[in-house]
């Protein structure tokens, strides 16, 4: 029954593409662990894992938001510009479901990959002897994927609607004013006239995609857990998959 | 009615989804505000003893802007309202019959840290945090008390005054020409000098012979420091003059009421990091009238202790200074 799914995973592995970006986000990722990155507050050298996993996880959450835009933008077109849809129209399955499968097998895809870092990072937080952390780890995560599965389902229905470009500049854009919430938050308190509206429409149309990340860090440390962040998450995950449902391709409507 | 159900399923999924993230959504300031500003409230006994009569920071409303809302503490309760100012900034603000303390929530300030360079989620460490937020409060509350019970140099403004004159406000800078400012500079200096050796008298005397001696070395200072400044006012404009001495004596004071406060909450050695290891630093704009007005603050204290109980904000604190070292 996800047979489709399957095949597209098992290609993605075969196309490599996916250990590119792995390997490019664990370096990033080591980085900030290693010590080649160093973050210092008023000249002090912020190494507690405490207070360094919230801004790790939320590097992370942009690297691998930045993945799902990648590994998700391709798939549905190429299977249409391989002319092999009508195969599956053959079978008796829906476009729905087709598009469904494919799209399944790009979010697992993403989230797969952000799980490799995200484990660096349970990596880290074993080493220095986080125990509390590591138990959380495995819910933890579950919080916070929900977004980068947001992002990846986001992306394959706007690979549907736009040429590949539009629809790569488009998800990149999402994934970043969701990600920098806050910072347009603020920047929108200090705008004015045009400016202040035109950040207040992006806030309003765009996923709060930090509150959803960030609450998994919330979790893993153990502290109290918003809500309406995490809601939040689940809300733009729900509204890729609607829009993967609504969207269909002219030629085969 | 079957071919439809998991349809209807996904369709109430997603209303449910949507419904509890808008019922979770955030309708309320957050509990560290809140700490923040019943903190503040808290500190009231202690601002008594500084002997500013009437002053009480529970007299004037104090709105928190999140961005979006102001959040107004008053009379015990919290109210959120369209916000008066639409942007970040620790002000009094006139607001229809009365002035209010307007300043932005601890995340907003926050991220406005990150923004200017500093890492999200590490105010304190950025060196604003709880205690800053609170000597802010208290700071901009003092303004308002200003404004409210006294008449700044002899000039009540009321909030409508007030309102008008800042929506036709153009910035006037005095003329700091390269003489101006190593002249203010040198004054800067004097002041430091004058506020190290006040702070670093132990009291422990044991005749009034040396009590003498100390505060007559303290106005020997002050007399020196009020030629140089006779000196470069003579240069300036009136109007120049007017504004530097109403910006030194409303801010010097409210400035002095934050290092106050801040020296309640965080303890004197971080206090005298923060307020008076940059006592000197001279800066274009007001922040420089901020420091030279607190240091003529902690200067009056040895030589006029129990200043304050009198202070009316009818004259400038140079004036005051000047009497109380004759």
């Amino acid at each position: 029954m996800m047979g489709i799914m399957r095949n597209a995973l098992r290609e993605r592995i075969r196309r490599k593409d996916i250990y590119v970006v792995i390997v490019l986000g664990l370096l990033i990722a080591l980085m900030c662990m290693s010590g080649t990155v160093t973050l210092s507050i008023d000249g002090v050298a912020v190494t507690e894992v405490r207070l360094l996993l919230p801004l790790v996880l939320n590097v992370v959450s942009v690297v691998g938001g930045g993945m799902a835009v990648a590994l998700s933008l391709r798939t549905i077109p190429n299977e249409y510009e391989r002319k092999v849809s009508h195969l599956v129209w053959m079978r008796g399955i829906s476009q729905w479901n087709y598009h469904g499968q494919l799209a399944l097998a790009n979010m697992v895809s993403s989230v797969g990959a952000l799980f490799i870092l995200y484990a660096g990072v349970m990596v880290f937080a074993a080493v220095k002897g986080e125990t509390g952390v590591l138990i959380r780890s495995i819910p933890g995560f579950v919080l916070y994927a929900a977004g980068t599965a947001g992002v990846s389902l986001f992306t394959s229905a706007a690979s549907l609607i736009f040429p590949g470009m539009a629809a790569g500049v488009l998800a990149a854009a999402v994934m970043l004013a969701g990600t920098m919430q806050p910072v347009l938050r603020t920047l929108s308190g200090i705008a004015s006239g045009v400016s202040r509206g035109i950040l207040r429409g992006i806030l309003a149309v765009t996923p709060d995609l930090y509150a959803a990340s960030s609450q998994a860090g919330e979790f893993l440390l153990g502290k109290k857990v918003d809500v309406h962040g995490v809601l939040g998450g689940l809300l733009f995950l729900y509204a890729g998959a609607a829009l993967l449902y609504i969207v269909r391709k002219k030629e085969c409507a | 009615m079957r071919k439809y159900r998991n349809r209807i399923i996904a369709v109430i999924l997603g209303i449910v989804l949507f419904l509890s993230w808008l019922w979770t959504g955030k309708r309320e300031i957050s509990g560290e505000d809140k700490e923040i500003y019943e903190e503040a409230l808290g500190l009231q006994e202690q601002v008594d003893e500084l002997g500013f009569g009437g002053f009480c920071l529970a007299d004037y409303p104090v709105a928190m802007y999140d961005g979006e809302w102001d959040h107004v503490f008053y009379d015990g309760e919290i109210k959120r309202r369209k916000p008066v100012l639409e942007t970040f900034a620790g002000t009094a603000y006139p607001v229809e019959d009365h002035f209010e303390v307007i300043v932005p929530t601890l995340e907003q300030f926050d991220s406005l840290m990150s923004l200017a360079g500093g890492v999200e989620g590490m105010v304190s460490g950025s060196g604003y945090g709880a205690r800053e937020q609170i000597s802010t409060i208290w700071h901009e509350a003092f303004h308002a008390y200003q404004l409210t019970d006294h008449a700044v140099l002899g000039e009540r403004i009321t909030p409508e005054e007030m309102q008008e004159e800042l929506e036709g406000q153009e910035d006037q800078e005095a003329d700091e020409t390269a003489d101006m400012k190593n002249s203010l500079e040198n004054e800067m200096k004097l002041l430091k000098e004058t506020v190290d050796m006040v702070l670093t008298d132990t009291g422990e005397r044991t005749d009034a012979a040396a009590l003498a001696e100390y505060i007559d070395g303290i106005k020997e200072m002050v007399l020196e420091y009020r030629e140089c400044r006779r000196e470069r006012m003579a240069k300036m404009s009136q109007e120049a003059r007017d504004a530097e001495i109403r910006c030194e004596l409303t801010e010097g004071t409210a400035y002095y009421v934050e290092y106050s406060v801040y020296g309640m909450t965080a303890g004197a050695q971080a206090c005298q990091e923060r307020y008076l290891e940059n006592l000197d630093w001279y800066e274009g704009g007001r922040g420089k009238y901020y420091r030279t007005g607190l240091a003529k603050c902690l200067i009056l204290d040895a030589l006029a202790p129990g200043w304050r109980e009198t202070f009316d904000f009818t004259k400038g604190l140079d004036e005051v200074l000047e009497e109380a070292a004759k």
